[in-house]
């Protein structure tokens, strides 16, 4: 769907609404994905889908409906999409009123985001066995069982409103995971990619670092839980950081960690190391993301933390109005800096502790902390003198991402990480204390 | 005004008369051709899936609804076997053309993926069926008016706002209608219709000269059931119940860390039930086909009938058949009839959750009939069928068993929940704790969270209540496989008693 298609496809739409306030929006995806492991393919497909979501305002009552359609010039039914405004338009009748209403946006200026890459749009089945291929033969080779992931999709994205609003994002993406297990399932390693492009994905260095780090790990003896010196890699970091809520209205209510007593919020207030720079930049080059917010809103770019200083939270358009804010800053993507020198640098400069690949399945415990648990997976290592001593075992964690940027003592080189939860680029970093509660025997 | 959604997507579907309803209204003559353009590229096997998926979702916070949406998805996925490889392809489109394109599409990728594997898909046998089935329901949600469902959402939050003390409250109703159509090349044609819902909310009640914030969310649990899954429940009592509960959190005993019998109700062993057990007696997990995103499992094969997974009073029973519950089906997403069967027997680990093709991946493994895709656009593969703690043989009550603990904590509802990729480590938090001395409960405690390995915990399990006090808990969204799918699943028990178990304290810390 080009940009041109798009708008004429919104235009059309929001000319079926007899309502004055009427929002589109148009999502069109092709997606397609290989899964493999015991060292062969599994489960792979090749997905296309497009929907179309109207949401429609009776006054101030409002109502959303979401459809699938075939939106295809030849194939584009406007007499289901006619209903479909209609459906939206009725539903909103019977709404309640919206006490949180908000005026449609008129015409936004948006960052230019270049996020779209022809080649792996165009990626085929067999593009993507081709890259699975070497990475299975290099597994094999080394006695080692793989399962992982590759999936490629392209995205259309487009969102319009009867105020004249129009946006418009086209992007791709591809990722890669691989976790890597010994025959005698004693030894464990993860690694994960993302990119925009095909070309920027590096498969055979990705499958290489699982496959070393499950061999490193093989043997992993007891380390008595504690309160250990933890060197966090990247992945664990882009594990844990996106879980902290940095809602302004949350930190209002007196429901976050970034609230202050009697109703105030810790915004201004230094609560971090001051090599601490949290930000978000929908443009940034390495970690492109969509530069839509929520109804249409820019998203633009804009620091949450800054000299260790907590510098914005998040303000939905009518909590903004609400608090006389500005709205936003809307997070399209995070980007956590560091410094210029590699993981095995800091690892050199360690004299004990705690080297972590991977966190898995968190869950918080207490928002008010922003206390999470979850364990340590696939790679947990021990370090003496500036060297990986010998492999441990997982242990489960309860600790707080906010205490612990609080506890840098040293900061790497910033990558992006695969994340389930959007663009995320973030250094390894090495901190004075973070908690193990218990040990798993999982490996 | 008493329009009905029904009575809005109604029209949609009759007047509309776009591809997909035309489609929809002939889905035998579309999947035929399907599967005739699929043998015709050589496969040695196809089926696919015309599904439709209805959702409805209701948000309030406060005194205020915040959304209401309503979401069709319509479209077909094809898989077929080339080479001994699986091929997928799907799409929302249903002209002839899209058709030509994805058949083709999911042969290119079957004949990519052999080129991968050593190692080719052989299926079960399996009888061909031609089945209409539907879960039923008293009352379609979808029928219910706006305003009835509107009235009760708000008739919740205002009456847990009426607490002194309650801040905040959240509350939702959501409602799913699958319509599933499937047809295989083996000769199935199998029409399945499912209508789950569930309501939900959580009360806070905030301290703000303490900065301290406590929440109580509801017991409710959802079901395979209508309208009636919410109106059999009481909500507007609990919501009064759960805002006093939250406020007396705020100045409830923080709890001292240590060793307690812990009394688990089925509001909250459900998920406990959910991942020590029902996660790690997939056979996926088990033979590493997880190992990148779920992970495996420490119930390796070798400790098929030699595990004691827990004390002899714990029998496990994975059943697709259980009226009410989430999983339950007439047939999987493979065309297999819907089945019960033991997970563990006595304590000892018996059998794994499995699917027709998992049948060659193992000696002595039964096709099971857990295959099952989230989506018309989604793959097949395991996903994990209801699987209960059968209640106690005696007439055990949960006061008899509060009775004979000396120390001990009474934990009701999901809270924080987190465990390991092999399923031995985990932590499970709550809604609401309390405190018992000398066979009394004694008051409230807060801050409770306990840690167990599995084996260790379900060995520990030494008195479950009677049938009487049996109830069924669940989720909508238990999530699985890459792509990510979800999945709806309910696990039924009744009060148990866990001896000894390693509580920690998770409150303020720093």
């Amino acid at each position: 769907m080009t940009r041109d298609e798009a708008q004429a496809l919104t235009k059309k739409i929001l000319g079926f609404a007899k309502v004055p306030e009427c929002e589109v929006r148009v999502t069109v995806s092709r997606r397609g994905f290989l899964r493999f492991a015991r060292n062969q393919a599994t489960t792979a497909g090749a997905t296309d889908a497009a929907s179309i979501q109207v949401t429609a305002w009776k006054g101030k009552r409002r109502a959303t409906v979401t459809g699938s359609f075939d939106v295809s010039p030849d194939g584009l039914d406007e007499a289901a999409i006619k209903k479909l405004v209609a459906d939206a338009e009725q539903l909103a009748a019977i709404s309640p009123e919206d006490r949180e209403y908000m005026p449609l946006l008129g015409p936004q200026e948006y960052a230019e985001v270049d996020a779209f890459d022809e080649e792996t749009a165009a990626a085929t089945a067999a593009v993507r066995a081709a890259r699975i291929r070497d990475a299975i033969a290099y597994a094999k080779a080394r006695k080692i069982v793989a399962a992982g992931f590759l999936d490629q999709s392209s995205t259309f994205y487009a969102v319009a409103n009867s105020a004249e609003l129009f946006a418009y994002f086209p992007s791709t993406s591809v990722g890669f995971s691989m976790t890597a297990r010994t025959l005698d399932a004693a030894g464990s390693g993860y690694s994960s990619i993302r990119s925009n492009s095909f070309s920027g994905l590096d498969v055979g260095e990705a499958a290489a670092m699982a496959i070393r780090k499950a061999i490193a790990s093989r043997g992993a003896s007891e380390l008595k839980p504690g309160e250990y010196p933890t060197i966090l890699e990247a992945q664990a970091v882009g594990d844990l950081l996106p879980t902290v809520s940095f809602s302004a209205r949350l930190a209002d209510e007196g429901r976050s960690v970034f609230s202050a007593p009697e109703g105030k919020t810790r915004v201004g207030e230094k609560m971090f190391d001051e090599r601490i720079r949290l930000h978000t930049d929908p443009a940034h080059p390495l970690v492109p993301a969509s530069p839509i917010g929520p109804g249409g809103y820019p998203a633009g770019k804009a620091d949450l933390v800054r000299g260790g200083v907590l510098k914005n939270l998040e303000n939905s358009r009518y909590w903004a109005q609400q608090k006389k804010r500005s709205p936003g800053p809307f997070l399209s993507n995070l980007i956590l800096e560091g410094e210029d020198q590699p993981l095995s640098k800091i690892i050199a400069s360690t004299k004990r502790g705690v080297l972590v690949t991977r966190l898995w399945y968190i869950r918080t415990v207490d928002r008010q902390q922003a206390l999470m648990t979850g364990l340590t997976r696939d790679g947990t290592f021990w370090i003496e003198d500036g060297e990986i001593a010998r492999p441990i075992k997982n242990f489960r964690f309860n600790e707080s991402m906010v205490r612990v940027l609080g506890e840098i003592e040293a900061l790497g080189s910033p990558v992006r990480v695969g994340s389930r939860r959007g663009s995320v680029r973030v250094p390894p970093m090495r901190v004075s204390s973070f908690r193990f509660t218990s040990l798993s025997d999982a490996v | 005004m008493k329009l009905t959604r029904r009575e809005l997507f109604a029209i949609t579907a009759a007047a509309a008369a776009t591809r997909a309803q035309a489609a929809e209204t002939d889905r035998g003559a579309f999947a035929e051709q399907a599967l005739k353009l699929a043998k015709k590229a050589g496969v040695s096997y196809a089926d696919i899936r015309l599904n439709r998926y209805d959702y409805e979702t209701l948000r309030a916070r406060e005194r205020q609804i915040q959304s209401v949406s309503s979401n069709t998805s319509f479209g077909f996925g094809l898989r077929v076997l080339k080479k001994g490889a699986w091929g997928f392809a799907a799409s929302s489109e249903l002209s002839e053309q899209s058709l030509a394109e994805t058949v083709a599409a999911a042969v290119a990728v079957a004949e990519a993926n052999a080129s991968l594997s050593d190692r080719p898909v052989k299926l079960a046998p399996e009888k061909a069926y031609t089945a209409k089935w539907d879960s039923g329901y008293k009352t379609d949600p979808f029928e219910v008016p706006l305003d009835t469902k509107v009235e009760l959402l708000l008739k919740i939050n205002e009456t847990a706002l009426a607490v002194k003390g309650a801040s905040f409250v959240n509350s939702q109703f959501s409602f799913v209608r699958e319509a599933k159509f499937f047809a295989s090349s083996e000769g199935s044609v199998i029409e399945q219709d499912l209508v789950r819902s569930v309501g939900e909310f959580n009360v806070t009640a905030v301290d703000r000269a303490k900065g301290d914030a406590q929440s109580r969310a509801t017991l409710a649990q959802p079901s395979l059931r209508g309208w009636e899954a919410i109106t059999d429940y009481p909500f507007v009592d609990e919501a009064e119940q759960a805002a006093h509960e939250a406020v007396e959190k705020l100045s409830a005993k923080s709890v001292d860390p240590g060793a307690y019998d812990l009394i688990l109700h089925p509001s909250h062993l459900f998920l406990t039930i959910h991942e020590s057990c029902g996660h790690p007696t997939e056979l996926d997990r088990a033979l590493g086909y997880e190992a990148n995103y779920a992970g495996t499992s420490f119930m390796t094969p070798d400790k098929l009938g030699k595990l004691r997974y827990g004390s002899k009073l714990v029998n496990m029973v994975a059943d697709r058949t259980q009226p009410t519950a989430l999983s339950t089906v007439a047939y999987d997403d493979d065309g297999v009839p819907a089945q019960q069967w033991h997970l563990v027997k006595d304590g000892v680990f018996v059998e794994y959750q499995s699917t027709r093709e998992q049948v060659a991946w193992m000696k002595g493994v039964r096709s099971r009939g857990c295959a099952h895709a989230d989506s018309w656009a989604s793959v097949v593969f395991q996903r994990m069928p209801n699987v209960s703690l059968d209640p106690g043989e005696s007439k055990l009550s949960s006061d008899e068993l509060i009775a004979d603990v000396k120390k001990g904590i009474l934990i009701l509802g999901r809270g924080s929940y987190s465990i390991d990729q092999q399923r031995y480590n985990f932590q499970f938090g709550g809604q609401v704790f309390r405190e018992i001395k000398d066979g009394k409960i004694v008051g409230a405690l807060r801050d409770v969270a306990y840690q167990a390995r599995t084996p260790d915990f379900w060995n520990a399990c030494d008195g479950i209540a009677s049938r009487d006090e049996y109830a069924l808990g669940g989720t909508f969204r238990d999530g699985k496989g890459e792509p990510a799918q979800i999945n709806a699943v309910s696990h039924g028990c009744s009060p148990s008693r866990f001896r000894s178990i390693n509580v920690i304290n998770t409150g303020r810390q720093s």
